[in-house]
């Protein structure tokens, strides 16, 4: 069975397929009530929401979907500013000729990953566009959460001599997404790093209280990232390469590409900079969880000017920017 | 006899040239003296200022000899003459120096140590005795000490060491040679040597028996030379070259070596006449020489340069150098003390942290070093020299270049930042370039702190601000982003790569009319966003027109496939079919290791991840040397490309310019899937690697003629510039030459400035000048 324009035209099609696939899947009380709206009960704080739209060629790769994707994504997005992700609601943009049997694949990922997050999908919608206006699947999710305590992470708490840490390896999400379009098989190591991270980071604040700000590395890696942060805080951010943590596969995958793992996405990682006193005490804590024994301080928080200096291995120090697009060998 | 001759009269004589700081002024004293002239001579900004009261007659024999005894490195570009009244002086006398005229004329570059210096070494009885900072009016550090103009001993880095009496004494005495030399200095007044341990640990003793034992125990030394450090070892010893290689991590890029004489290197290398002038000349470059066939008894040349005909070889350029050789050691390694990243070593603390870990001992002074300045490195081909680096000897030496028509009255100070690799900088200022020594690659912060200080020091010493700023638009340059930062209000003149590299080449010559540019190179940044480097240009210092290139090929991993030439072969493989089946398959035969890495590189090469595409000769250089097993991996810019061009040299068979690959035309470009294709058939056949490879240079050169012709069938252009790092291809070089004379074209090659990167700035500034005269303001994304 394939997806038809019919599907997306709010007619019996349209319906049988949320009662087949979503409402099996999500299996929500919020949903079953079938309103226009869900009225959802108070919440014991301020209220975070975050919103963002997965897009993804391939739609499956190792370590995971964009139905996992989507659920990850908006979830982090909310645990990194410190909020407690509660809700979520998903909208889907569908391309005539998709199988439903895909679809369900990545929709029951998106519940699975939903529970094991711990928060609800509590609404939904669902477009079917024609053969060719899209990549498959296009997924919107909205984020809602709270936040527990009266402690504030922001720019305005990061102070010179914090230190710069990681929860485990960059790019991996990346290299797993090249690797599928290389047609390189899922037996392989190369794994997207694409969870929720929301439950561990719960248990992080609790547990620490000078972690001044977090931010998690999506698109651009963690150099674009750190970027953001130099130039809102004003200050620089010395991270050095050797501190970074690559695995082995990863790294030498984006040596063939000409990549750089420190511009490459992640999707399960978060930046974090805490007061130099705990950095320690973090990284073992981070260092508890799955595949994340590899956690650790890559750098510190110096007074300066908005840059991202990477210093080498031998000394040298390059100033990262932005990434501009495809990097072109400046070699002559 | 002219009834004037013997009247009296006054004259100023304005000279210009490189004349100062090289023992001009007490050369002139002595002949002024010699035909009993009286009057005065001072140094001004740049120039030399001279009076002279005589008669007409003993003026005229005055400046005609004192033409004939101006020798290298002095030069006089010209004199003006004006008449002034007589003064009725009783004397010749050296007045001081005027911080006034004129500025932006030549300033001496670093000279090394003459003859009659070294000789003073060796006396017991001399004051100058085993003295390291010995120096005269005609040798000495003089560009990497001065700190302004005119030059004199308070503007230098010497200031700091004031004359005891024997010194001032002979400083004043203009029998002398050592006569107002301002580097004048001894063991009772001058800077003095230390050596320590890498512990900084002052070692005592003698230091010149401690660093020979040190040396010939197998010890790495860092030496403070005159525009950095060195790192100094035997070269004789396998195990302690291998030593520094795995140091410094430099796994095959060749190192350079001191000789210890001139005699030595004789005895030891084949050399001709040129090469013989240019290694003992004052400049005192590296030169590319033949080893005799029995030095590979004696020296590991497969270690100190792997898969080369050649060794860099120079002769002790310091006093502190030429000390450091005995009885026992004629051959000393001298490579750049650097970290790979980092710019060369030059105070004593950067050496002492930079080369920790590198050098055993570093041999340390007290006189500072003014500014940064590497060794130059050439060779000669065809009897004409060829730079492959030009710095120390030669910088801040200006270059002549055609100014703009129409007589502009002011002429606007350019600066031209260069490119990313190997670079210079250039500044115009009136009708001379100066064009700046090595500053290295841009990569690091540190680098582009050393670009900044090398272009500070050369517009220090010209008293000038840039007004026009010339820069390569490659999005990537780090000296693109510094000069847009720093710039940004100032009239921006963007220059192609390849553009610059052919107005470099039209500068040197003073080219004005349009030309053919055969421009072979790496990889620059094309006006179609691709990369560019394998290409016949038509056109001037306003604009370009692209009349041939190479094919565009897929580039995987962008910069990994210029440190992997196996993966450019892949692409050359891939483009020949487009069948992942048959690339894959010569992959697997021809590169074993790689299974690996192969769904990676297929992946780009057929569109599924994005790679950037390249049309460069030197990749094309790459894919072939990898082809023939040449390098696989490349471990220094150029490696692949170099090595195979030492294998076609090698061969013995065929002569100059036969033999060679088909290739095919179409559409403005060269097909090269029938020249693989060839390759490949004959690498099966078992014909020997040298033969094929001196084939495809043959065939390279081939291409270049056809492209050439098709251009000369639009434009009727008979000038030929040949530019880009390809053609320090000795063998390719040659060829090309010969082949393009026979065709009836004028050629044109680099004899003053390197045809590689080195050179791109001159270019730039000079395309700058003309555009900015002609009111063509182009931004690089109109400029099509
Ligand atoms: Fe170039
Ligand atoms: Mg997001
Ligand atoms: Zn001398
Ligand atoms: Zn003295």
């Amino acid at each position: 069975m394939k997806i038809l324009l019919s599907h997306g035209d709010g007619g019996s099609l349209t319906n049988q397929l949320v009662k087949d696939v979503f409402r099996t899947a999500f299996q929500d009380e919020f949903l079953e009530e079938e309103g226009d709206a869900s009225i959802l009960p108070n919440m014991s704080g301020r209220v975070a929401v975050s919103t963002d739209t997965f897009v993804i060629d391939p739609l499956e790769f190792p370590g995971g979907d964009i139905g996992k994707l989507a659920i990850a994504g908006t979830v982090n997005d909310l645990a990194v500013s410190g909020a407690i992700p509660q809700y979520l609601t998903a909208g889907f943009i569908l391309e005539e000729g998709l199988s439903i049997e895909r679809l369900k694949k990545i929709v029951q990922s998106m519940a699975h990953t939903a529970r094991d997050a711990g928060v609800r999908i509590v609404a939904g919608d669902t477009k079917v566009v024609e053969r060719g206006k899209g990549d498959g699947i296009y997924i919107n999710t909205t984020g809602i959460g709270y936040y527990p305590i009266e402690r504030r992470l922001g720019f305005d708490q990061i102070q010179p001599g914090d230190c710069i840490l990681i929860n485990g390896g960059i790019a991996e999400h990346a290299v797993a997404v090249l690797s599928e379009r290389a047609g390189i098989g899922f037996s392989e190591v190369l794994q997207s790093d694409c969870r929720p991270l929301n439950k561990m980071i719960y248990a992080l604040l609790k547990r620490f209280h000078s972690v001044r700000f977090m931010r998690d590395p999506t698109r651009g890696g963690i150099a674009t990232t750190l970027k953001e942060i130099a130039l809102q805080t004003k200050m620089d951010m010395m991270i050095q390469e050797e501190f970074l943590p690559v695995r082995p596969r990863v790294r030498g995958a984006l040596e063939l590409l000409g990549m750089e793992p420190y511009y490459m996405a992640n999707e399960g990682k978060v930046l974090i900079i805490a007061a130099s006193e705990e950095a320690d005490e973090i990284v073992s804590f981070l260092r508890q969880f799955p595949d994340q024994e590899i956690a650790g301080r890559i750098g510190t928080v110096q007074t300066g000017s908005g840059n991202v200096w990477l210093k080498t291995p031998f000394g040298g120090t390059r100033n990262l920017g932005m990434l501009s697009g495809t990097p072109l060998p400046r070699i002559c | 006899m002219d009834p004037l001759a013997s009247t009296k009269e006054r004259r100023q004589l304005l000279v210009s040239g490189t004349v100062q700081g090289v023992g001009f002024r007490p050369l002139v004293y002595r002949v002024a003296n010699k035909h009993q002239i009286t009057g005065s001579v001072c140094n001004q900004l740049g120039i030399v200022s001279i009076e002279v009261e005589g008669t007409v007659e003993q003026i005229n024999r005055f400046i005609r000899d004192l033409e004939v005894q101006t020798k290298e490195p002095a030069k006089i570009e010209s004199i003006e003459q004006s008449l002034l009244p007589l003064a009725n002086d009783n004397c010749f006398r050296i007045k001081e120096s005027k911080a006034e005229g004129i500025s932006g004329y030549s300033f001496p570059p670093d000279l090394a140590v003459c003859s009659e210096c070294i000789s003073d070494l060796t006396h017991p009885s001399q004051r100058y005795y085993n003295y390291p900072f010995t120096s005269c009016s005609n040798c000495g550090p003089r560009y990497s000490i001065i700190q302004g103009i005119p030059y004199d001993r308070p503007v230098t880095t010497m200031k700091d060491f004031s004359l005891c009496e024997p010194c001032r004494k002979e400083y004043e005495d203009p029998s002398n040679r050592r006569f107002h030399a301002q580097t004048i200095a001894c063991p009772t007044c001058g800077p003095i040597v230390e050596l320590r341990n890498n512990k900084n640990v002052l070692v005592s003793g003698d230091w010149k028996r401690n660093v020979e034992k040190a040396l010939l125990t197998g010890k790495i030394l860092a030496v403070k030379g005159i525009g950095g450090f060195h790192l100094i070892c035997d070269a004789a010893s396998r195990k302690v070259v291998e030593k520094l290689r795995n140091r410094k991590r430099r796994a095959r890029k060749p190192f350079a070596l001191i000789v210890r004489d001139l005699q030595t290197v004789e005895e030891n290398f084949e050399l001709t006449q040129a090469e013989q002038e240019l290694l003992a000349s004052r400049r005192a470059p590296i030169v590319l020489l033949r080893p005799k066939p029995f030095l590979k008894e004696w020296l590991p040349l497969e270690s100190l340069a792997p898969g080369y005909q050649r060794l860099g070889v120079m002769l002790p350029y310091t006093p502190m150098h030429a000390l450091l050789f005995t009885d026992s050691l004629s051959f000393l390694v001298a490579t750049s003390g650097n970290q790979s990243g980092l710019p060369i070593a030059r105070t004593n603390e950067e050496a002492l942290q930079q080369l920790d870990g590198i050098a055993d001992y570093f041999l340390l002074h007290n006189r500072e070093i003014g500014v940064r300045v590497e060794d130059s490195v050439c060779q000669v081909v065809d009897e004409q020299i060829s730079f492959i680096r030009r710095s120390r000897g030669y910088v801040p030496e200006s270059i002549p270049f055609p100014l703009p028509p129409f007589g502009v009255k002011e002429i606007p100070t350019v600066l031209a930042v260069g490119a990313e690799m190997k670079n210079t900088a250039c500044i115009l200022h009136g009708d001379r370039a100066i064009l700046s020594q090595h500053l290295g690659e841009i990569e690091h912060e540190e680098q582009l702190t050393c670009w900044r200080e090398g272009v500070q020091h050369i517009q220090e010493l010209l008293r000038v601000e840039p007004e026009i700023i010339a820069y390569d638009p490659h999005p990537g340059y780090i000296v693109t982003q510094q000069a847009l930062d720093q710039f940004q209000d100032y009239p921006l003149f963007p220059i192609y790569h390849h553009h610059a590299h052919m107005a470099a080449c039209m500068a040197e010559h003073g080219l004005i009319s349009p030309v053919i540019g055969c421009i072979l190179d790496g990889t620059g940044y094309g006006r179609d966003g691709n990369l560019w480097g394998f290409e016949i240009l038509t056109g001037d210092y306003l604009k370009f027109e692209r009349a041939c290139h190479l094919e565009p090929l897929a580039l995987p991993g962008g910069e990994a496939a210029i440190r992997y030439p196996w993966m450019m072969a892949m692409s050359l493989l891939y483009q020949l079919e487009q069948d992942m089946f048959f690339t894959k398959h010569w992959a697997l035969q021809l590169f074993p290791d790689v299974k690996e890495q192969l769904p990676f590189l297929l992946a780009q090469l057929d569109g599924r991840i994005p790679c950037p595409r390249v049309s460069s000769a030197g990749r094309l250089f790459d894919a072939v040397a990898a082809l023939l097993g040449i390098c696989v991996e490349s471990t220094y810019d150029g490696e692949a490309a170099v090595l195979l061009g030492e294998r076609a040299e090698m061969s013995s068979t065929g002569c100059l310019g036969k033999g060679n690959y088909s290739f095919a035309y179409s559409a403005g470009q060269w097909r090269v899937g029938q020249l693989i294709k060839d390759i490949l058939g004959d690498l099966m056949l078992s014909v020997p690697i040298e033969e094929i490879a001196k084939k495809f240079h043959h065939t390279v050169v081939e291409m270049v003629i056809f492209g050439v012709l098709e251009a000369y069938k639009k434009t009727e252009i008979r000038s030929v510039v040949l530019s880009g790092g390809v053609w320090n291809n000795r063998y390719l070089l040659s060829c090309a030459k010969k082949r393009l004379k026979e065709v009836g074209f004028t050629v044109y090659t680099h004899q003053k400035i390197p045809a590689g990167d080195g050179g791109i700035a001159l270019g730039q500034a000079v395309s700058a000048l003309w555009r900015w005269h002609h009111h063509v303001f182009v931004r690089s994304s109109e400029d099509h």
